[in-house]
């Protein structure tokens, strides 16, 4: 199964444990994942939890117009990208969830 | 012979971000034909990067990205 997440809120927030936790579980069962980070949902991209996801073959997007105005710095590996792309996965994926 | 024919429009979206950044160049290509060019001038650096991007994906061709000063950038691209 394809699995699309949306996450919006900042890392202090419980969204961010549950969406770490979901992902993790659905690569280990070999789902496909895919997250788009938006709003305050970019902070989360400095977190190592992301990029341990990142290796596990989630694929991750970052809002960049969201990401400038936050003054959050790229991170390699993860795509900056735009709504386009998060289309995309809405459009792709078999279930899609959002977190805000 | 065909490049003699197609025509070249271009369209500012200086002042726009994302996501109409795309958006109003997607309207734009809808209205020309396919094989026509059209330019694009942007002044939001991620849209630089994610628009071009984006129409590749769509299957259009980027012809070229020009910078012509130091927020200002020039994109062209060929209808498919």
């Amino acid at each position: 199964m394809k699995l699309g997440i949306l996450l919006t809120s900042s890392p202090e927030n419980e969204n961010t444990n549950t969406v770490i936790s979901l992902s993790r579980s659905a690569r280990e069962q070999g789902h496909e994942v895919s997250i788009f980070l938006m709003y305050d949902g970019v902070y989360n991209v400095h977190k190592k939890e992301f990029a341990q996801l990142a290796d596990k073959g989630v694929r991750i997007a970052v809002c960049a117009l969201n990401a400038e105005q936050r003054s959050v710095q790229k991170v390699g590996g993860i795509l900056f990208g735009s709504q386009y792309d998060h289309a995309c996965i809405a459009g792709e994926v078999d279930r899609f969830i959002s977190f805000g | 012979m065909q490049d003699l024919v197609n025509m070249t429009t271009e369209l500012d979206l200086r002042g726009e971000v994302c996501p109409y950044t795309f958006v109003k160049t997607k309207l734009k290509l809808e209205e020309i034909e396919c094989g026509d060019e059209l330019i694009v001038t942007f002044d939001h650096a991620p849209a630089v990067e994610n628009v071009p991007r984006s129409l590749k994906n769509e299957g259009h061709k980027i012809l070229g990205i020009e910078k012509k000063d130091e927020h200002v950038w020039k994109v062209r691209i060929r209808k498919a």
